[in-house]
């Protein structure tokens, strides 16, 4: 197989995650936080160490404010419903995914919140002058999970700054991949499984000093137990319950080869990567390419429909080739609206990871080739 | 002045750093359940055989360590009880 799908969830997962998993379930399996046996203890450590590790991706001191939680989509609700209050106005791009756009939906439909888009694509409709507006909330994806497109989020984050309105980052499809300086933003929410390479069911957000979301859920965590009212302290406040201390254990191996590879260089061989496949891709008349074809403007996915093939029709024939990508809509309509590809129902994603080949770009070039040849 | 101080914490989190800390500074402590006597916030404390409470204060918060209290443990007529300076 050749696996195109890393937008979706990162394959094959960073050397020794699945080593890590298996030795956790088998040798250390106790819960966490909770009790001061060896074992307890060691499962407390594995979060701890964890959490040093992404602080240190995220470029942050502050450790406990960063929460685990099991994707994106959970810290993108915490996140949001934390933040966004009855009333207020929110800026967003025209990019976004569901995880985004429907927490968002839901809050306009619950709590008169009002919801503002701004366009990367047309002029009219630039942040900038959104931005002037001065909404209450921003909310903004480091990069399109539909066509990689890397969005301007460090110049949103710095000029919100000056008017001194909060900015979520949704880094679903970047963290691990482009440098993400967790100081510049006041919430950052990611997953574990994609960039990070580590197991699905994993994620997390970091909180800015000073910001004190509510929790979105109340439980146990194993501090304050005498207390039946929510710890305020984080990262407790926010990680009630057993966590997925397996994946976790998995995700810490996951972000040590993260850090040893150093995501500079993830990037680097993404991009080439990425431009091998686009180079490879503008040769085929029938294609069209949704985005740009600059790979230093992308953070790993390629949208592409063709002329002569309905989407379904191209996605059967490259299952059948055995290359794994994502058909349709991708859990964003919004972004599909913005790119003018919503009503023909989508596009084809492929989305290549640090570990997909040369070997493996050339083999999809030709079997895309082969496939238009012979219609 | 007591021989052993036991130092508390907010978060699982902190008492793990602290014991990183400790371990780097060749303290002689170990991670303990909390004892019952104390109002527990994390499940865990750390117990230290050093006698210097306003030193082991000092260290905490040059460190940025963010305990919750430091108690010695006093004995009073063969009765042990926590008493709680910071």
């Amino acid at each position: 197989m050749i696996y195109l799908d890393n937008a979706a969830t990162s394959f094959p997962k960073a050397p020794g995650v699945s080593e890590a998993v298996k030795d956790f379930l088998d040798n250390t399996g106790a819960n966490a936080g909770r009790s001061s046996y060896s074992q307890a203890r060691q499962s407390s450590r594995i979060i701890y160490q964890a959490r040093k590790l992404l602080a240190e991706i995220l470029q942050v001191t502050d450790e406990e404010r960063i929460c685990f939680t099991m994707n994106a989509t959970q810290a993108l609700n915490i996140a949001i419903k934390g933040l966004v209050k009855p009333g207020m106005t929110v800026l967003t791009s025209g990019m976004e995914h569901n995880s985004v756009m429907r927490p968002l939906r839901w809050l306009e439909s619950n709590s008169q919140v009002k919801i503002n888009q701004f366009s990367l694509l047309n002029d009219a409709e630039r942040w900038q002058q959104k931005l002037a507006e001065k909404p209450d909330v921003i909310i903004v994806s480091a990069a399109s999970n539909v066509n990689g497109m890397i969005l301007p989020f460090e110049e949103i984050a710095r000029n919100a700054k000056k008017y001194r309105i909060p900015v979520i980052l949704d880094a679903a499809q970047a963290l691990g991949t482009l440098p993400i300086n967790g100081n510049d933003f006041d919430i950052v929410c990611f997953p574990g499984h994609k960039g990070l390479l580590g197991p699905m069911g994993t994620g997390g957000l970091y909180i800015s000093p000073g910001l004190e979301p509510e929790s979105l859920f109340q439980g146990g965590t194993g501090s304050r137990s005498s207390e039946e009212f929510q710890p305020e302290m984080l990262p407790d406040r926010m990680e009630s319950g057993t966590a997925n201390i397996p994946g976790i254990a998995g995700l810490k191996a996951a972000l040590e080869f993260v850090l040893k590879t150093g995501i500079n260089e993830i990037q680097r061989q993404k991009q080439h990567i990425l431009s091998l496949l686009i180079d490879g891709l503008v040769t085929i008349n029938e294609i069209e390419i949704h985005g740009s074809l600059d790979p230093t403007l992308n953070a790993g996915a390629i949208s592409i429909t063709s002329s002569t093939m309905t989407i379904s029709e191209l996605a059967l024939v490259l299952d059948r080739a055995d290359i794994a990508t994502r058909m349709g809509l991708h859990c964003a309509p919004a972004a599909h609206k913005t790119l003018g590809t919503f009503e023909q129902g989508g596009t084809i994603r492929l989305s290549p990871g640090y570990f997909t080949t040369e070997f493996e770009i050339a083999e999809t070039v030709r079997i895309l080739k082969e496939i238009h040849r012979g219609r | 002045m007591a021989d052993k101080l036991v130092v508390t914490f907010g978060s699982t989190h902190q008492a793990l750093k602290a014991e990183d800390i400790f371990k780097e500074l060749q303290l002689d402590f170990e991670l303990i359940p909390i004892p019952r006597e104390i109002s527990a916030e994390c499940g865990f404390a750390l117990l230290v055989n050093y006698n210097d409470t306003a030193e082991i204060k000092k260290t905490c918060d040059k460190k940025k360590i963010r305990f919750s209290g430091i108690y010695e443990i006093q004995i009073n007529d063969g009765e042990k009880y926590y008493e709680k300076y910071y």
